[in-house]
């Protein structure tokens, strides 16, 4: 049997020396990663070195996903087939429309010398899992740089908007939720036009609409979509449902808050779009179009200034 | 009472190098099942469990750096900001060295009671780096990963040192 000898004259810094070392590269490490983003590299090299681990440890979720697929009821797959094909039918009067809309629209745009609004290029993508990190809400997709995803991409469901492509890993993505407390999107009343910037609140499944004046036209019900303004999202995808409008006589503000219509728990496919042009674009656009509008004579009017 | 692993005949006995490693492997495929909900935020800290373990154990093995790097790897995984479990592992490296003789002198139950206060201070150490960076603190449910942990150390070298018995008789022989 062998022993290990013990240390008996220790060299080198003490351990206090050591580990304070060892906490300020930790600090340094956080500082950049989370200021200026420059430790991507290093992620997702070692990602992949941790790929093979992650395959095994999903080994457990595709087996009791793959019996629950296989005990599935007949009767609960040809209900579910009967709704789909109720929801296509009802789809592709929408679809047929929208084509003749999409057109219309397309012609009134090039009268006016402007982009498309957003494009067409879009890739499905599985969910592979919620990010098992609590203090943020995010989800990864098994799509990455292999399938051309790009940071900032818009990422949907069949419900409405899910969140931003954030982070992008050779062979998957991260993509940060609407309802992350850190994130924040330009929305619009789709009712009446009224603009607002929703906040996610940390939790899942609610938004908050914080700097909304006290005499704005909203109720209970109002279907939030995209105003399209942040340049990162097209105008128009379904976001929340207001939950509850609260007028308090002591704040400037409403207190407002909805749910969103995408619940990521329940699909297991996600849309990703291509991310818009910046918006510096649009500006040059606007201020060649004929058509004067007030936009582009504030936009005219505050590129004037020195 | 339980019977003190650490102060028994068996763990006089050096581990070997693979079996600390498959561990730490283990761990790892541990920590990236695919929680979420309430069991992410019950989910137990293995790797501080076993990063404590094996530096009370197996002090010669274990080093600062490989705190270090456990932790950006964890980081990685559970895709946090790189080193926030690194500064925590670091800590808790810290703390298990300069209380390691005083642990080793307790049976299981009082072992783990020290280890608790040990796992809290990496799960504050999170905590203060959430708030700094502005992330929301997740359900007080959360702060039950430490007391669940704590309790796993009970478990943990029966674990651990049945392996690396079977290990040393098969070396023997």
């Amino acid at each position: 049997m062998s022993t290990r000898a013990p240390n008996l004259f220790s060299r080198g810094p003490s351990l206090w020396a050591r580990q304070v070392f060892y906490c300020a590269l930790a600090i340094a490490c956080i500082t950049v990663d989370f200021r200026f983003h420059q430790l991507d590299a290093l992620r997702s090299t070692v990602s992949i070195l941790l790929e093979p681990l992650q395959e095994v440890a999903n080994i457990p979720g595709y087996i009791t996903q793959k019996l629950s697929e296989l005990f599935e009821s007949q009767r609960g797959l040809r209900e579910e087939n009967a709704a789909l094909r109720l929801q296509l039918m009802q789809q592709a009067n929408l679809a047929q429309q929208s084509q003749f809309i999409k057109q219309d629209f397309n012609n009134l745009r090039a009268l006016m010398e402007m982009r498309p609004p957003y494009s067409t290029h879009q890739i499905v993508a599985e969910i592979i899992g919620m990010s098992r990190n609590p203090f943020v809400q995010k989800m990864i997709i098994g799509r990455g740089l292999s399938e051309d995803i790009k940071p900032g991409s818009p990422v949907i469901s069949t419900a409405g908007l899910v969140g931003q492509v954030t982070r992008v890993s050779p062979l998957s993505s991260e993509v940060t939720l609407i309802t992350d407390k850190n994130q924040a999107l330009p929305v619009m009343v789709l009712r009446n036009g009224l603009r607002a910037i929703a906040y996610g609140t940390g939790e899942n499944g609610a938004l908050s609409l914080p700097y909304v004046p006290v005499g704005a036209d909203l109720q209970v019900g109002d279907a939030l979509v995209t105003s399209g303004l942040d340049g990162i999202y097209p105008a128009g995808l379904s976001v929340a449902t207001l939950m509850t409008v609260e007028r308090d006589q002591s704040s400037a503000f409403t207190h407002v808050s909805c749910v969103p219509n995408a619940a990521v728990s329940s699909t297991r496919y996600v849309l990703v779009l291509d991310p818009r042009e910046p918006l510096a674009v649009d500006i040059d656009r606007l201020n060649n179009a004929t058509a004067v509008t007030p936009t582009a004579r504030a936009l005219k009017k505050l590129k004037g200034r020195p | 009472m339980i019977a003190a692993p650490h102060a028994s005949q068996v763990l006089r006995r050096p581990a070997s190098l693979r079996g600390v490693v498959l561990s730490f492997v283990v761990g790892f495929i541990l920590m990236m099942l695919p929680w979420h909900g309430w069991g992410l935020l019950l989910r137990p800290e293995f790797m501080v469990l076993l990063l404590v373990y094996w530096t009370i154990r197996e002090p010669k093995l274990m080093g600062g750096w490989i705190a270090f790097v456990i932790g950006i790897l964890a980081d990685v995984s559970d895709s946090s900001t790189l080193g926030v479990h690194a500064l925590g592992y670091s800590v808790v490296y810290f703390l298990a060295s300069t209380y390691r003789p005083r642990i080793l002198s307790f049976y299981a139950a009082n072992q783990a009671a020290h280890i608790f206060p040990i796992l809290l201070a990496s799960q504050i150490v999170t905590a203060v780096v959430a708030l700094i960076l502005n992330q929301p603190l997740p359900l007080w449910l959360w702060w039950l990963q430490s007391p669940i942990t704590a309790l796993l150390w009970l478990a943990l070298p029966y674990l651990l040192e049945r392996q690396l018995l079977n290990d040393s008789s098969s070396q023997v022989t």
